[in-house]
Parts: C-alpha cells; structure tokens; sequence
C-alpha cells in the first residue's frame, strides 16, 4: 500500500515536472523576441553619398531562408560567454551588377547583414542594429556593399543599404520611405532585370 | 461649476501629461547603472582600452559629459559588479559600425539576459569598434565623438527624433555634447 502511495506520488512529480520542462522549452526558450540594438555607423544621408561610398551595387535575390542562414555570435572572453556581437552570412544570387570595384565575382556572393540570434535563458533574441529588418527569403533587392576591410562584403547604411524590389515591406518611417523613394528613382532604369 | 473643475482638471492633466512626454523624447525610460541611487554612473573599462590605444579618447568623452556641476559623475572601479558599466574596444566584420551598446538585466533566476532600451537596466556593456574607425579614416576627435555618442547611449539617450545639432545623431561627428544634449540629460536624470 505505501509502496503504490510513492509511485504514484513519484509518477505525478515527475509529469509535471515534464509539464513545466515541456512549458518552458516550447513557450520560453523557443519563443523569439526582437531587440532593437543602438549603435553608431557611417551613415549617408543621401543617394548620392551612398552610391559612391558603395564598393559593390548589385540587384540580386536572396538563396536561402533566414533558418538556413549562417548565423554568427561573438562573446566576450571574460564574461561567461555573454555575446558581444552578431551577424548573419547571407547567400546572394546576382542578377545584375550596376557598380563594382571586384573584377572577378561570381554569379553567388554570401553578404553579412548586421542582424542575428542570441539565445538567452528566456528565449531567443533577434538582435537588430539600428532596427535593421533581414532580407526576406526569396526576395529581389537592390544592395548596397562594401569591403570590411576583411575582403567580405557588408551591407552599407543599415537599413537604408537594401530595397526590396518586389514586394513592399513596412517601411519604419518617414526617413526610410523618402530614401527608398529616391533610390528607386535614381536606379530606376538600372533595376530593371529580365 | 463641477462641469467647470472637471474641464479643468482634464485640461490640466493633459496640459502635464503633454509636458512630460515632450520632456522625455529622446531618451529611454527606465534607470540604469545606481544613477537613481547614487547619482553615478560606475564603470569598469576592459584592458583593450589600453592595448587599442583608447585611454584618452575615453577620458575625454567622460568630459563631456561633465558640463556642468549637475551633470553625472563617473567613477571608475576596479572590479565590476551589477550595476559597474562595461567598456570595451575591438574589431567588428560589420562595416562601418563604429560602436554599440548591449543594456542588461538579470531574469527572475537571477541570470544575465539583454534588456529593451525602454526597460531597468542593471547596466550596460558599451564598445567601439577600431577596426573600422581606421578603415573609415576618422581622425582623433571623430572617435572621441563616437565614444561619446555611445556612452550618451548608456545614460540611456536615444538619438534625436527632431533636427537638433547634437551628439547624438547618428553618423560620424567630431562634436561634444550640445545645448540639446544637455537638456535632454537633464530632463532625464
């Protein structure tokens, strides 16, 4: 009798112990959240300004979904492995290449985008420089690109260095529909792609 | 009469509410660092300040934000605990990102996690990218201005939302704090 008791006792603590694991793992730890990152970086004001700062102005289409992405996160040594930094390695298709500086490119180039996943004890953390949105899967865009100084290119002027081409994405503000406006206007003869 | 006082009333507390909305618009809510305790801001500065070469870049900024007797102190401590800002100088593959900030909490376990801008802050981990600084050729007084404009960011102000001459916009700078700068601080703190 007091053996059937504890097992049944141990059979419930442990089921809900699953429960609260089951709860945690599904509703916290898989949940993501977006976190807007402020940070300070050369920023043009301009199409003009942006365009000559570009080493790379290309029409291309993103290769893979923003799961299949390679995302990288950096931590600091002595700070139990808190992240200090992340990016995301982007696979682009070139369409058409409007300005480079590279002679020799290939017809698919990877590109970092300063945007990333951190995960955290209570959840998964997308991390976005300047409120930077990623390049939606399957997508035609105008990017802006330059040389890191590590010979890899990186998109320019946060989220004014990318303009979907396709479809409309919610545009933050004022700012951004302007310089979207007058990129697509400037290039408007150069976005065009069989 | 009643309806009077009541039209009043509202007025009023809109009139206050208008107030302090336009009083706090360029910076986050919520506190950080023992600012609210102690009227200080602590930090602890990691050794590659040193070996990058930043120790008087990162004095000067601290400067400028001492403009007036009212401003906050900075107070430089050996070993960090929860409420000590970090600072940081590296490299970032991100071009031309001169600096960031990460805002952190601890969870109700207790544990490290990023906070949003507009939350309490234990505190905040800044840095400064010098990789890019030199790819970007900024001068001397250029990176003293981004480091100010970063530590701006961790007494939690937000860059203008106006037109304004200020240290905080974004971009490269070569200024200080302005008379903006300023009073947004103080309307903050």
């Amino acid at each position: 009798m007091k053996l059937r008791k504890s097992t049944k006792i141990l059979s419930i603590g442990l089921v809900a112990l699953l429960f609260i694991f089951g709860v945690y793992y599904f509703g916290i730890y898989n949940s993501v959240k977006e976190i807007s990152i402020d940070c300070n970086y050369v920023a043009y004001e301009n199409t003009e300004d942006l365009s000559n700062a570009a080493d790379l102005i290309i029409v291309g289409s993103t290769k893979n979904t923003i799961n299949e992405r390679k995302n990288i996160v950096l931590t600091d040594d002595n700070d139990n492995g808190f992240w200090s930094q992340t990016y995301t390695l982007t696979n682009i298709e070139i369409k058409k290449i409007i300005k480079s500086i590279d002679k020799k490119l290939d017809e698919e180039i990877q590109i970092i985008e300063p945007f990333g996943f951190v995960q955290e004890f209570d959840g998964k953390k997308l991390i976005k420089y300047d409120d930077y949105e990623p390049l939606s899967d399957n997508q035609l865009y105008l990017l802006f690109l330059k040389d890191n100084g590590y010979g890899e290119y990186s998109i320019i002027n946060m989220q004014n260095g990318r303009f979907n081409l396709q479809s409309k994405e919610p545009l933050k503000n004022e700012k951004y529909k302007e310089f979207y406006d007058s990129i697509i206007k400037k290039y408007e003869n150069e976005i065009k792609v069989d | 009469m009643k309806l009077k006082s009541i039209i009043s009333m509202v007025i009023m507390v809109v009139i206050t509410l208008s107030i302090y909305s336009v009083s706090y618009a360029d910076c986050w809510s919520g506190t950080t660092n023992k600012v609210n305790s102690e009227g200080k801001i602590y930090f602890w500065k990691d050794s590659s300040i040193e070996s990058y070469g930043y120790s008087a870049k990162f004095t000067s900024a601290i400067s400028n934000w001492q403009f007036s007797v009212d401003a906050m102190s900075f107070s430089n401590v050996t070993s960090a605990d929860d409420y000590t800002d970090r600072w940081y100088v590296g490299d970032t593959v991100i071009s031309g990102l001169g600096g960031q900030i990460i805002p952190r909490k601890k969870n109700w376990l207790g544990l490290w996690v990023t906070a949003d801008l507009d939350e309490d802050w234990s505190h905040c981990k800044v840095y400064v990218y010098d990789n890019q600084m030199d790819y970007y050729n900024l001068t001397t007084l250029e990176r003293v201005s981004n480091i100010t404009h970063e530590l701006g960011h961790s007494l939690k102000l937000d860059h203008p939302s106006t037109t304004q001459i200020s240290v905080m916009n974004q971009g490269i700078q070569d200024i200080g704090p302005s008379a903006y700068d300023e009073q947004e601080y103080l309307s903050k703190w």
